[in-house]
């Protein structure tokens, strides 16, 4: 029956699939639309717990400001750690002790390696390989 | 046509049809005048009273809320916060939602560490407006009311003003009001900056009233305040708090003052003022506290006394009037313009050189010189040092003090002598630091300034050192350092020793002004100073110790020179200036 009438098949199909479309896009809006205040509704939550920690971050600093108030250190260097002021103070002069800056003289540089010497010498940096570094006693 | 039960009605005759057209105008008059009565009405809604429906529909429609900005911080010298602001929660309930306020209130008694039966009534009350149970919860506490899930309980988060250094600098720091806002001191100074700008959110708002989320909104965002960094040093302040204190309860003081101030640049390092407000203290704002919120140290003038003789010596030796060897005889009494000038202690009649007079604290010497110098160039040389006029500190307030010159209507030639040691004139305790300063930096004025920096979302302000005059030359004030130090070494008569600080030399003079009464002025009360700045070779500060009316003794070298010498002690191990002289072995 359907095939004698091709055309009415045609737009029932194209009908079908309109309303197929349509139901899809609806369902996607509703979706996005569902998701969107789920998500929007997560941020506002997730700001005021922002909130909250930048006040709990604000008092711990306050706290931090107190403990280290002068008023505070003095008042428990005093009581519990039975501190007190120097009764005599002494003065002493340290005397220079800068190392004098050292110029490169000729003698200070390394002897130049012969080519042999070189490679040894590089692959025992890089695979450890030519011999262990002569040590001490 | 019309159709009766007996059949087809009878033509109507023409008074008929007039009747009933009559009936039908009356009806449609009738009809006409109730449309137009609904007409008139739609117009007065909406024409006339368009703009008070419509917002009142915007209204109903959108939420406005204002978001207030976060107050800056003001930090000492070294980056350590004075002052800032922290967001606290407070608790309130709707009494009307709470069915059970005794089991309530059993439950967040506890937690909030509040009685149960306080609490009881609290939320027992009947009235729509919510009820604060408790201010300043820490987020802790909110969190933990917030889990026990009753119903009509709701935390809320408002911002609050903390010092977390205690009563430090409380006066210079100032207070805030119940609306954040500055009500004196720097908080009042800098209030613009400090206080940054509120933003705006204008939001679409659901039935229930609150915001929809991804709803059409405006958003203009709060500017946080801006940091002020001070050049007050912590531990400088402390210390020059501290000092003072013992130094009032010692002598029984009324009041005091203590300035220290940087000499090469004017930065104030400390400002210390008692009697003070404490901003932890709930009756702050009482009316008996309200003259407590300013500067004593800018807001106050008083006669300087004899620390002024400074200023004398200093325009006299600058101008060539005397050197520190000019020698005049000093009776003990100075007859001048028909007042006469006493000593305030007798001494044998006997020559003086003019360093022997600040050694000595000769008020008939300074007065002397006064006239020697000259009235036009002695005012000149007040008015260079900044007495009589605003130093221009950004602290609110600053008198200007007082000083008459010779074009003043009530100057007399005998203010020219009194004048000289300090009396008859007033100077606040800062343009006396500031002036002793002037000396210590070769005679170079600087101009005193608390703020170093302003730093903020929306400004960016550097102070830096200003030079506000040349008042003498280096030279004289070379000459006149190494007389202050003299004065303070001096082991015959000085009256500054007391101000010593084994180790280092140390450049001062001491004060000890009379008060003005109604009656003249007061035989007993005293206002006991010393000003001076140390290392003298290489001045790190200058500190102004002011004690008002102290009780045991009247004397500025009895009561504030210790208090100077005790101060500049521990700026030196402080500031690790190594002793310039000899340390004697006994200690300290």
């Amino acid at each position: 029956m359907l095939r004698s009438h091709p055309r009415r098949y045609r737009r029932w199909l194209v009908f079908a699939s309109a309303l197929v479309w349509i139901a899809l896009i609806s369902l996607l809006y509703v979706n996005q639309t569902s998701d969107l205040a789920t998500t929007a509704y997560d941020v506002s939550d997730l700001q005021s717990q922002k909130a909250r920690w930048e006040m709990r971050n604000q008092q711990l600093r306050l706290e931090i400001a107190r403990l280290e108030s002068l008023d505070r250190v003095d008042r428990e260097a005093r009581a519990r750690l039975k501190m007190g002021p120097p009764a005599r103070v002494i003065y002493v002069t340290a005397p220079d002790r800068t190392p004098p800056i050292s110029t490169p003289t000729p003698d200070a540089t390394p002897p130049a390696m012969s080519p042999v010497d070189a490679i040894r010498e590089v692959l025992r940096r890089v695979f450890g390989l030519g011999g262990a570094e002569p040590t001490g006693p | 046509m019309i159709l009766t039960p007996s059949g087809p009605a009878a033509p109507a005759s023409g008074n008929d049809l007039d009747r009933r057209r009559w009936r039908l105008y009356v009806l449609a008059a009738a009809l006409a005048g109730f449309a137009a009565v609904l007409v008139a009405r739609l117009v007065f809604l909406q024409v006339i009273q368009h703009q008070r429906y419509a917002g009142m529909a915007t209204e109903e429609h959108w939420r406005r809320s204002v978001i207030p900005p976060r107050r800056g911080d003001i930090l000492d010298a070294n980056g350590i916060p004075l002052a800032t602001t922290v967001t606290y929660a407070t608790l309130y309930a709707t009494t009307s939602q709470i069915r059970d306020p005794r089991g309530v209130a059993a439950r967040l008694a506890p937690i909030l560490g509040a009685s149960p039966a306080d609490l009881t009534a609290r939320l027992s009350t009947t009235q729509a407006a919510p009820v604060l149970l408790q201010a300043g919860l820490t987020d802790d506490v909110a969190t933990r009311v917030e889990r026990l899930g009753v119903d009509g309980l709701f935390v809320q988060t408002e911002p609050e003003r903390v010092y977390p250094q205690g009563h430090l600098a409380d006066q210079v720091l100032g207070a805030v009001g119940v609306d954040g806002n500055g009500l004196s001191g720097l908080e009042l100074q800098y209030d613009q900056d400090l206080g940054g700008k509120p933003g705006v959110v204008v939001a679409e708002r659901d039935t229930g009233g609150d915001t929809i989320p991804f709803g059409a909104r405006l958003d203009t965002a709060p500017v946080d305040g801006a940091t002020l960094t001070l050049t007050i040093d912590r531990y400088v302040q402390w210390v020059a708090e501290r000092e003072l204190d013992v130094a009032m309860a010692q002598h029984q003081a009324k009041a005091g003052v203590v300035v220290v101030v940087d000499p090469r640049s004017g930065a104030i390092l400390a400002l210390a003022g008692r009697p003070t407000f404490h901003n932890d203290d709930p009756r702050r704002f009482d009316r008996g506290s309200v003259g407590m919120f300013d500067v004593p140290a800018v807001a106050y003038t008083a006669e300087p006394g004899s620390i002024f003789k400074v200023v004398t010596l200093a325009a006299a030796l600058d101008r060539g009037a005397v050197t520190p060897d000019t020698t005049f005889f000093d009776s003990g009494r100075f007859d001048y313009a028909g007042g006469t000038i006493h000593n305030a202690i007798a001494r044998p009649a006997a020559p003086e050189t003019v360093t022997q007079v600040l050694v000595y604290s000769s008020n008939v010497g300074a007065a002397w010189i006064a006239t020697r110098l000259g009235a036009p160039a002695f005012y000149q040389g007040v008015r260079a040092f900044g007495i009589g006029q605003p130093t221009g500190v950004d602290l609110p307030g600053e008198a200007s003090g007082l000083v008459r010159s010779p074009t003043a209507p009530d100057w007399s030639a005998f203010d020219l002598a009194t004048n000289a040691f300090g009396q008859g004139l007033a100077a606040s305790p800062l343009q006396m630091a500031v002036a002793m300063a002037t000396v210590a930096n070769g005679g170079v004025r600087m101009k005193p300034f608390v703020v170093r920096t302003v730093e903020g979302p929306a400004v960016h302000r550097q102070f830096s050192p200003i030079v506000a005059e040349q008042v003498i030359s280096p030279a004289t004030a070379a000459m006149l350092t190494r007389m202050l130090v003299e004065d303070v070494d001096d082991t015959t008569l000085g009256e500054s020793r007391r101000a010593r600080v084994p180790g280092y030399a140390i450049a001062g003079k001491t004060g000890t002004a009379q008060v003005p009464t109604p009656n003249g002025y007061s035989d007993s009360a005293t206002i006991a100073s010393f000003l001076g700045f140390g290392p003298a070779d290489d001045p790190h500060f200058a500190i102004l110790v002011q004690i008002d009316e102290p009780k045991d003794s009247p004397w500025g070298e009895a009561v504030a020179a210790p208090v100077f010498s005790a101060i500049a002690r521990q700026l030196f191990s402080y500031y690790q200036i190594p002793p310039g002289r000899p340390v004697p072995t006994n200690g300290m």
